[in-house]
Protein backbone atom coordinates (compact mmCIF):
# COMPACT_ATOMS: atom_id res chain seq x y z
CA UNK A 1 0.00 0.00 0.00
CA UNK A 2 1.60 3.72 -1.06
CA UNK A 3 1.63 6.37 1.41
CA UNK A 4 -0.34 8.10 -0.53
CA UNK A 5 -3.02 5.14 -0.03
CA UNK A 6 -2.33 5.32 3.58
CA UNK A 7 -2.92 8.81 3.81
CA UNK A 8 -6.36 9.14 2.22
CA UNK A 9 -7.52 5.78 4.42
CA UNK A 10 -6.58 7.99 7.60
CA UNK A 11 -8.11 10.70 6.08
CA UNK A 12 -11.54 8.69 5.97
CA UNK A 13 -10.43 7.77 9.62
CA UNK A 14 -10.52 11.15 11.00
CA UNK A 15 -13.78 11.99 9.37
CA UNK A 16 -15.32 8.73 10.74
CA UNK A 17 -13.41 9.92 14.18
CA UNK A 18 -15.48 13.46 14.04
CA UNK A 19 -18.73 12.16 12.85
CA UNK A 20 -18.89 9.38 15.71
CA UNK A 21 -17.91 12.63 18.39
CA UNK A 22 -20.41 14.55 16.43
CA UNK A 23 -23.81 12.20 16.69
CA UNK A 24 -23.10 12.00 20.40
CA UNK A 25 -24.23 15.83 20.40
CA UNK A 26 -26.84 14.79 17.58
CA UNK A 27 -28.57 12.48 19.34
CA UNK A 28 -28.83 14.68 22.07
CA UNK A 29 -30.79 17.21 20.03
CA UNK A 30 -32.91 15.18 17.50
CA UNK A 31 -36.66 13.80 19.07
CA UNK A 32 -36.86 10.62 20.28
CA UNK A 33 -37.92 8.88 17.10
CA UNK A 34 -35.15 9.79 15.47
CA UNK A 35 -32.51 8.10 18.00
CA UNK A 36 -32.95 4.91 17.38
CA UNK A 37 -31.89 5.65 13.65
CA UNK A 38 -28.99 7.85 15.32
CA UNK A 39 -27.62 4.54 17.42
CA UNK A 40 -27.65 2.68 13.96
CA UNK A 41 -25.61 5.64 12.14
CA UNK A 42 -23.40 5.71 14.84
CA UNK A 43 -22.94 1.85 15.23
CA UNK A 44 -22.04 1.81 11.05
CA UNK A 45 -19.57 4.89 11.64
CA UNK A 46 -17.58 2.81 14.48
CA UNK A 47 -17.72 -0.03 11.74
CA UNK A 48 -16.16 2.00 9.52
CA UNK A 49 -13.64 3.14 11.77
CA UNK A 50 -12.94 -0.49 12.99
CA UNK A 51 -12.46 -1.18 9.70
CA UNK A 52 -10.18 1.19 8.21
CA UNK A 53 -7.74 1.23 11.15
CA UNK A 54 -7.26 -2.57 10.13
CA UNK A 55 -6.60 -1.21 6.60
CA UNK A 56 -4.05 1.52 7.81
CA UNK A 57 -2.21 -1.32 10.05
CA UNK A 58 -1.90 -4.11 7.34
CA UNK A 59 -0.59 -1.18 4.65
CA UNK A 60 1.87 -0.89 7.59
CA UNK A 61 1.30 2.40 9.25
CA UNK A 62 -0.72 3.26 12.74
CA UNK A 63 -4.01 4.78 12.64
CA UNK A 64 -4.51 8.11 13.37
CA UNK A 65 -6.64 8.90 17.24
CA UNK A 66 -9.63 10.24 17.34
CA UNK A 67 -9.47 13.94 18.95
CA UNK A 68 -10.44 14.88 22.29
CA UNK A 69 -13.26 17.05 21.02
CA UNK A 70 -14.24 18.98 17.78
CA UNK A 71 -15.70 22.11 16.81
CA UNK A 72 -19.12 22.06 15.55
CA UNK A 73 -19.59 24.00 12.31
CA UNK A 74 -22.50 25.91 14.20
CA UNK A 75 -24.32 26.04 17.54
CA UNK A 76 -26.95 22.42 17.83
CA UNK A 77 -29.61 23.86 20.03
CA UNK A 78 -33.09 22.55 18.76
CA UNK A 79 -33.88 19.18 16.90
CA UNK A 80 -33.84 21.00 13.52
CA UNK A 81 -30.15 21.67 14.12
CA UNK A 82 -29.43 18.23 14.65
CA UNK A 83 -31.05 16.95 11.95
CA UNK A 84 -28.65 19.76 9.99
CA UNK A 85 -25.59 18.99 11.97
CA UNK A 86 -26.10 15.07 10.89
CA UNK A 87 -26.35 16.08 7.24
CA UNK A 88 -23.29 17.72 7.57
CA UNK A 89 -21.01 15.14 9.65
CA UNK A 90 -22.55 12.94 6.46
CA UNK A 91 -20.92 15.37 3.99
CA UNK A 92 -17.60 15.28 5.80
CA UNK A 93 -17.48 11.61 6.25
CA UNK A 94 -18.11 11.92 2.27
CA UNK A 95 -15.28 14.57 1.48
CA UNK A 96 -12.53 11.62 3.18
CA UNK A 97 -13.88 9.05 1.45
CA UNK A 98 -13.77 10.54 -1.63
CA UNK A 99 -10.19 12.19 -1.13
CA UNK A 100 -9.17 8.11 -0.43
CA UNK A 101 -10.32 7.25 -3.83
CA UNK A 102 -8.78 10.16 -5.43
CA UNK A 103 -5.38 8.75 -3.33
CA UNK A 104 -6.15 5.11 -3.54
CA UNK A 105 -3.68 2.79 -5.76
CA UNK A 106 -5.60 -0.42 -5.68
CA UNK A 107 -9.06 -1.61 -7.25
CA UNK A 108 -9.94 -3.22 -3.38
CA UNK A 109 -9.17 0.45 -1.75
CA UNK A 110 -11.31 2.02 -4.25
CA UNK A 111 -14.35 -0.11 -4.13
CA UNK A 112 -14.36 -0.25 -0.36
CA UNK A 113 -14.35 3.48 -0.15
CA UNK A 114 -16.40 4.18 -3.16
CA UNK A 115 -19.48 1.79 -1.20
CA UNK A 116 -18.61 3.82 2.16
CA UNK A 117 -18.85 7.04 0.14
CA UNK A 118 -22.14 5.85 -1.35
CA UNK A 119 -23.38 5.19 2.46
CA UNK A 120 -22.72 8.20 3.07
CA UNK A 121 -24.54 10.02 0.66
CA UNK A 122 -27.62 8.20 1.61
CA UNK A 123 -27.50 8.88 4.63
CA UNK A 124 -27.08 12.28 4.17
CA UNK A 125 -29.78 11.99 1.83
CA UNK A 126 -31.85 10.28 4.66
CA UNK A 127 -30.99 13.20 7.32
CA UNK A 128 -31.85 16.45 4.43
CA UNK A 129 -35.49 14.34 3.73
CA UNK A 130 -36.35 14.58 7.73
CA UNK A 131 -34.97 18.10 7.41
CA UNK A 132 -37.32 18.70 4.60
CA UNK A 133 -34.08 19.97 2.80
CA UNK A 134 -34.01 20.56 -1.15
CA UNK A 135 -33.02 19.44 -3.02
CA UNK A 136 -33.20 16.07 -0.91
CA UNK A 137 -29.88 14.10 -2.86
CA UNK A 138 -26.48 15.70 -2.82
CA UNK A 139 -25.23 16.34 -6.28
CA UNK A 140 -21.92 15.89 -5.67
CA UNK A 141 -20.90 14.06 -2.28
CA UNK A 142 -17.43 14.13 -1.21
CA UNK A 143 -16.58 17.12 -3.85
CA UNK B 1 -15.25 1.24 -40.69
CA UNK B 2 -12.45 2.88 -42.40
CA UNK B 3 -12.17 5.95 -40.19
CA UNK B 4 -12.06 6.16 -36.20
CA UNK B 5 -15.71 6.77 -35.65
CA UNK B 6 -17.39 4.31 -34.11
CA UNK B 7 -21.19 3.95 -34.46
CA UNK B 8 -23.26 4.99 -31.53
CA UNK B 9 -25.30 1.67 -31.61
CA UNK B 10 -21.86 -0.02 -31.02
CA UNK B 11 -21.27 2.32 -27.93
CA UNK B 12 -24.35 2.33 -26.64
CA UNK B 13 -23.97 -1.81 -26.84
CA UNK B 14 -21.19 -1.42 -25.02
CA UNK B 15 -22.89 0.84 -22.70
CA UNK B 16 -25.92 -1.49 -22.15
CA UNK B 17 -23.15 -4.74 -21.91
CA UNK B 18 -21.74 -3.20 -19.47
CA UNK B 19 -24.50 -1.83 -17.44
CA UNK B 20 -26.23 -5.70 -17.19
CA UNK B 21 -22.23 -7.15 -16.17
CA UNK B 22 -22.07 -4.43 -13.69
CA UNK B 23 -18.41 -4.02 -14.42
CA UNK B 24 -16.38 -2.38 -17.42
CA UNK B 25 -15.74 -5.37 -19.79
CA UNK B 26 -14.94 -3.60 -22.76
CA UNK B 27 -13.46 -6.63 -24.55
CA UNK B 28 -16.84 -8.32 -24.75
CA UNK B 29 -18.38 -8.13 -28.16
CA UNK B 30 -21.22 -5.75 -26.74
CA UNK B 31 -22.96 -4.61 -30.26
CA UNK B 32 -26.56 -4.81 -30.18
CA UNK B 33 -26.23 -6.45 -33.64
CA UNK B 34 -25.14 -9.41 -34.94
CA UNK B 35 -22.62 -11.66 -33.85
CA UNK B 36 -18.80 -10.43 -32.85
CA UNK B 37 -16.50 -10.02 -35.61
CA UNK B 38 -12.83 -9.25 -35.80
CA UNK B 39 -13.71 -5.36 -36.35
CA UNK B 40 -16.41 -4.89 -33.97
CA UNK B 41 -13.46 -5.65 -31.29
CA UNK B 42 -11.15 -4.29 -32.96
CA UNK B 43 -13.61 -1.13 -32.95
CA UNK B 44 -14.34 -1.62 -29.45
CA UNK B 45 -10.80 -1.53 -28.43
CA UNK B 46 -10.56 2.34 -29.55
CA UNK B 47 -13.19 3.17 -27.29
CA UNK B 48 -12.69 4.90 -24.34
CA UNK B 49 -13.66 3.43 -21.11
CA UNK B 50 -15.61 6.43 -20.14
CA UNK B 51 -17.64 6.59 -23.44
CA UNK B 52 -19.87 4.23 -23.16
CA UNK B 53 -20.40 5.44 -19.12
CA UNK B 54 -21.18 9.30 -20.60
CA UNK B 55 -23.83 7.56 -23.80
CA UNK B 56 -25.55 6.05 -20.52
CA UNK B 57 -26.08 9.16 -18.93
CA UNK B 58 -27.02 11.03 -22.20
CA UNK B 59 -29.80 7.86 -22.71
CA UNK B 60 -30.54 8.76 -19.34
CA UNK B 61 -31.10 12.18 -19.30
CA UNK B 62 -32.83 11.81 -22.68
CA UNK B 63 -34.96 9.39 -20.49
CA UNK B 64 -35.86 11.85 -18.28
CA UNK B 65 -36.97 14.70 -20.94
CA UNK B 66 -38.85 12.03 -22.71
CA UNK B 67 -40.87 11.04 -19.28
CA UNK B 68 -41.10 15.02 -18.11
CA UNK B 69 -43.02 16.02 -21.51
CA UNK B 70 -45.32 12.86 -21.30
CA UNK B 71 -46.09 13.80 -17.52
CA UNK B 72 -45.47 17.08 -16.64
CA UNK B 73 -47.14 15.95 -13.18
CA UNK B 74 -43.61 14.24 -12.23
CA UNK B 75 -41.62 17.34 -12.47
CA UNK B 76 -41.74 17.30 -8.88
CA UNK B 77 -40.31 13.97 -8.42
CA UNK B 78 -37.85 14.68 -10.96
CA UNK B 79 -36.57 17.62 -11.60
CA UNK B 80 -33.98 17.99 -9.18
CA UNK B 81 -32.73 14.44 -10.16
CA UNK B 82 -32.41 15.61 -13.73
CA UNK B 83 -30.79 18.59 -12.71
CA UNK B 84 -27.69 16.85 -10.77
CA UNK B 85 -27.45 13.86 -13.68
CA UNK B 86 -27.37 16.33 -15.66
CA UNK B 87 -24.54 18.29 -13.78
CA UNK B 88 -22.50 15.08 -13.77
CA UNK B 89 -22.88 14.62 -17.25
CA UNK B 90 -21.19 17.94 -17.73
CA UNK B 91 -18.70 17.62 -15.23
CA UNK B 92 -17.30 14.19 -16.54
CA UNK B 93 -17.74 15.59 -20.43
CA UNK B 94 -15.41 18.04 -19.16
CA UNK B 95 -12.63 15.81 -17.02
CA UNK B 96 -12.86 13.05 -19.89
CA UNK B 97 -12.17 14.76 -23.13
CA UNK B 98 -11.34 11.85 -25.23
CA UNK B 99 -14.79 10.32 -24.52
CA UNK B 100 -16.23 13.80 -24.90
CA UNK B 101 -14.81 13.49 -28.51
CA UNK B 102 -15.57 10.29 -29.49
CA UNK B 103 -19.37 11.08 -28.34
CA UNK B 104 -19.49 14.17 -30.23
CA UNK B 105 -17.90 12.23 -33.08
CA UNK B 106 -21.37 10.03 -33.11
CA UNK B 107 -23.42 12.85 -33.01
CA UNK B 108 -22.23 13.87 -36.54
CA UNK B 109 -21.33 11.42 -38.19
CA UNK B 110 -23.52 10.50 -41.33
CA UNK B 111 -26.13 7.36 -40.93
CA UNK B 112 -25.30 4.50 -43.03
CA UNK B 113 -28.85 2.39 -44.24
CA UNK B 114 -26.56 -1.24 -43.79
CA UNK B 115 -25.47 -0.09 -40.06
CA UNK B 116 -27.67 2.68 -38.30
CA UNK B 117 -25.65 4.71 -36.48
CA UNK B 118 -28.37 6.16 -34.26
CA UNK B 119 -30.78 4.19 -31.51
CA UNK B 120 -34.63 4.91 -32.45
CA UNK B 121 -36.44 7.43 -29.80
CA UNK B 122 -38.23 5.08 -27.91
CA UNK B 123 -42.21 5.62 -27.41
CA UNK B 124 -43.08 7.51 -23.96
CA UNK B 125 -43.91 5.08 -21.47
CA UNK B 126 -47.46 3.98 -20.95
CA UNK B 127 -48.45 5.45 -17.60
CA UNK B 128 -46.99 7.01 -14.62
CA UNK B 129 -45.93 3.87 -12.99
CA UNK B 130 -44.38 2.50 -15.76
CA UNK B 131 -42.22 5.73 -16.53
CA UNK B 132 -41.03 5.77 -12.93
CA UNK B 133 -40.09 2.13 -13.00
CA UNK B 134 -38.44 2.97 -16.29
CA UNK B 135 -36.43 6.30 -14.94
CA UNK B 136 -35.18 4.22 -11.80
CA UNK B 137 -33.74 1.14 -13.88
CA UNK B 138 -31.92 3.64 -16.27
CA UNK B 139 -30.73 5.52 -12.87
CA UNK B 140 -29.98 2.31 -11.18
CA UNK B 141 -28.06 0.99 -14.40
CA UNK B 142 -26.61 4.57 -15.03
CA UNK B 143 -25.47 4.47 -11.02
CA UNK B 144 -23.56 0.93 -11.76
CA UNK B 145 -21.58 2.03 -14.76
CA UNK B 146 -20.42 5.11 -12.86
CA UNK B 147 -19.37 2.84 -9.65
CA UNK B 148 -17.30 0.37 -12.11
CA UNK B 149 -15.68 3.10 -14.07
CA UNK B 150 -14.47 4.90 -10.47
CA UNK B 151 -12.96 1.90 -9.40
CA UNK B 152 -10.88 1.40 -12.88
CA UNK B 153 -10.25 5.28 -12.55
CA UNK B 154 -7.40 7.15 -10.74
CA UNK B 155 -6.98 10.24 -9.10
CA UNK B 156 -9.62 12.71 -9.20
CA UNK B 157 -11.24 11.24 -12.26
CA UNK B 158 -12.13 7.97 -9.92
CA UNK B 159 -13.34 10.92 -7.17
CA UNK B 160 -15.29 12.60 -9.91
CA UNK B 161 -16.77 9.11 -10.82
CA UNK B 162 -17.24 7.83 -7.54
CA UNK B 163 -19.05 11.08 -6.16
CA UNK B 164 -21.54 10.68 -9.46
CA UNK B 165 -22.08 7.03 -8.65
CA UNK B 166 -22.95 7.89 -5.27
CA UNK B 167 -25.66 10.80 -6.08
CA UNK B 168 -27.37 8.73 -8.47
CA UNK B 169 -27.65 5.72 -6.01
CA UNK B 170 -29.32 8.73 -4.15
CA UNK B 171 -31.86 9.20 -6.92
CA UNK B 172 -32.71 5.40 -7.68
CA UNK B 173 -33.14 5.00 -3.77
CA UNK B 174 -35.84 7.90 -3.55
CA UNK B 175 -37.25 6.30 -6.56
CA UNK B 176 -37.54 2.54 -4.64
Amino acid sequence: MSGPEIEGLQAALRAEHSAIWGYGVVGAAVSPEARQFVRDVDAAHRAGRDELADLIRLGGADPDPAEASYELPFPVVDAAGGLRLAGELEAGVARGYAYAISQADTEETKAFSIAALIDAALRQTSWRQQAGSTPVTPEFPGL
Amino acid sequence: MGDSRVSRRTLLGAAVTTAAAGGMSFGLSGCVEGPPSESATQTQARIDPLTPVLLLQQELSGLYSLVLEAFPELIGTLSDFQSQSSAHTEALLAAAPVAAAQIAATSTAVPSTATPSSIPAAPPPADVATALTSVRQAVEASAGSLRAAAIRADGDLAALLGSCAASTVCHGRMLA
